[in-house]
């Protein structure tokens, strides 16, 4: 069995290799592959924007399943050959999720957030108090970080102070996400180092290219 | 022994009907949050997909559901401006008269919660009804109707909103000022109007005057100086605080017989206001202020006077005792901070 996808990236590409896997998922039963499986589900709700999934990442994964898929096919189950083609114009390298971590408490945003940006290729992940956020940003510094101001633990501005001063964050461009819009908090802001200050209420989509103007997404 | 025994079979029958009443409410309470959180279920990840601009093939909303659905969208509502507000009011829109029958409910929190919601969802369909809940007989269901109808899209509602700026006594002036400089410029003309006309309750022209300030209306400022002439403290207060923020010279007339009224902060509000559009020689009737019976008078001239450059009178009165001197000091000190 032949297996071809041309990954161009991006959503388009995660769902035709959805289906591609659906059908591989349909083999997999009869000649034993388990963690396929578990990869097209993960396809799938990837296609529904939940979870992002580099594309890159899955095509490694599914390369692993081939050659396992090729040792079967050995031992005369029938199986011919599985192989992955990747579209040689698209470098591996480009096809990285850029990160966005988004500090809100409010889960409403939380949510226009992610749908916005999880739709426009960014992948996003979501903290709701401070302290936890800046946690995860020295563990895994995002390429951007979207926060609002008033939140629990440790506010956003205080945060923002953190970031700038960590080595592995100063540079890591940040937008203020924040119902205060007094002349005096935006200022502050932006003296502590925010790159853009957006109020709510917002629109997803202009937040999104803003993001999309200090990171473009793969 | 006997009489008593009606007693306590009367209060234990009592306390049952009591307890299966709780349990009755209780069920009940939790059958509609449950509903609620069936249709949230259902229709939340929809609602984001239409705000998404996603071409949605939803199915049609059950009218007994729409009230839910319509909660849950004007959660986002409150949330979004611009396109994305667009989609999701043009999706919600043929639902929202479902709720104008609950304008006219017997309990105001749902009259309050219908007209809020209306307001985020579907103003421009159903103004008219939201205008006709300003006159509600609960004056917090006619401020959410305020509140809906306070927004820079809609200027022409500005009017009918101040005719009940009266109605909202119960709250604190500069809340109804800051709803009302939601409008923005659009509402300039009735803001002037208002605060000129002198049969204009005062309270209500404080609160324009307030409104004027925050939008830093230059056109105000002479209007404001005719307002001195009010008995209302209050009101004379918040045309000095309008004045100050887009005021000139030319009002300084106006304000400098303020430095000798009868309530003690409209005299240090005329101190604070002078140091910014007075003159030089009034140092010497703002320094007045400091040997007057109100501290709080002497502390706000003094700091005018700083504002007016005199620091070397207020080192030389620091070295002395009494209101004077304490006001000096604390001005200083102020400054050096």
């Amino acid at each position: 069995m032949a297996l071809a996808t041309l990954d161009k990236g991006g959503e388009d590409a995660l769902v035709s290799i959805a289906r591609v896997v659906q059908q591989l998922d349909g083999s997999s039963v009869e000649y034993g592959f388990p963690g396929i499986s578990t990869c097209a589900r993960a396809v799938l709700d990837a296609s529904d924007e939940d979870i992002p999934i580099a594309t890159q990442e899955l095509v490694d994964y599914l390369k692993s399943v081939s050659r396992a898929a090729a040792a079967v096919s050995e031992g005369g189950t029938g199986v011919e050959d599985v192989a992955i083609v990747e579209s040689p114009d698209v470098p591996a390298e480009e096809s990285r999720t850029v990160s966005v971590l988004h500090v809100d408490n409010d889960d409403v945003v939380a949510t226009l957030v992610a749908d916005r940006l999880s739709r426009d290729g960014f992948a996003l992940s979501h903290f709701s108090d401070g302290e936890s956020a800046l946690a995860e940003a020295l563990l895994n510094p995002p390429d951007l970080v979207i926060l609002d101001v008033k939140i629990p633990k440790m506010d956003g501005f205080e945060l923002l102070a953190h970031l700038r001063s960590s080595p592995k964050l100063a540079e890591v461009p940040v937008i203020v996400l924040s119902s205060m819009g007094s002349e005096r908090d935006v200022v502050r802001g932006f003296d502590l180092g925010a790159n853009d200050y957006v109020l709510k209420p917002f629109s997803p989509s202009e937040l999104s290219a803003r993001v999309q103007r200090l990171v473009p997404a793969s | 022994m006997i009489g008593l025994f009606p007693t306590v079979v009367a209060v234990i029958v009592f306390n049952v009907v009591l307890a299966m009443l709780v349990v009755a409410l209780r069920l009940r309470s939790d059958r509609r949050e449950r509903s609620f959180r069936q249709v949230e279920a259902r229709w939340d990840p929809l609602l984001v997909r239409v705000i998404g601009g996603e071409d949605v093939s939803a199915p049609t909303i059950r009218p007994d559901e729409a009230r839910h659905v319509l909660v849950v969208a004007g959660a986002y509502a409150r949330c979004l401006r611009g396109s994305d507000l667009d989609r999701l009011q043009a999706f919600v829109e043929p639902y929202a008269r479902t709720l104008l029958p609950e304008l006219r409910s017997r309990s105001a929190e749902k009259r309050a919660t219908a007209a809020e919601l209306l307001g985020v969802l579907a103003l421009h369909k159903c103004s008219r009804y939201i205008v006709e809940t300003l006159d509600d007989p609960s004056p917090r269901v006619s401020l959410v109707a305020a509140r809906a109808l306070s927004r820079p899209e809609y200027p022409e509602h500005t009017a009918a909103v101040l005719d009940r700026v009266h109605r909202y006594s119960h709250w604190s002036p500069s809340l109804i000022s800051s709803m009302l400089a939601l409008v923005g410029s659009g509402a300039m003309e009735d803001l002037r109007s208002y605060l000129a006309d002198p049969d204009r309750p005062s309270r209500g022209r404080a609160v324009v005057a307030g409104t004027l300030r925050l939008l830093r209306d230059a056109r105000s400022a002479p209007i404001a100086a005719a307002a001195l002439d009010s008995d209302n403290p209050d009101l004379v207060v918040s045309s000095l605080r309008l004045i100050s923020a887009v005021g000139s010279s030319q009002q300084a007339e106006s304000v400098r017989p303020m430095l000798e009224h009868d309530v003690f902060f409209v005299r240090a509000e005329a101190a604070s206001v002078l140091s910014k559009i007075g003159d030089p020689w009034d140092v010497d009737a703002v320094a007045n202020l400091l040997h007057g019976d109100s501290p709080w008078a002497a502390l706000r001239s003094a700091k005018a006077l700083m504002a007016l450059g005199e620091r070397q009178m207020l080192e030389d009165l620091s070295r002395g005792h009494g209101l004077a001197s304490e006001s000096a000091r604390e001005a200083l000190q102020v400054e050096l901070v």
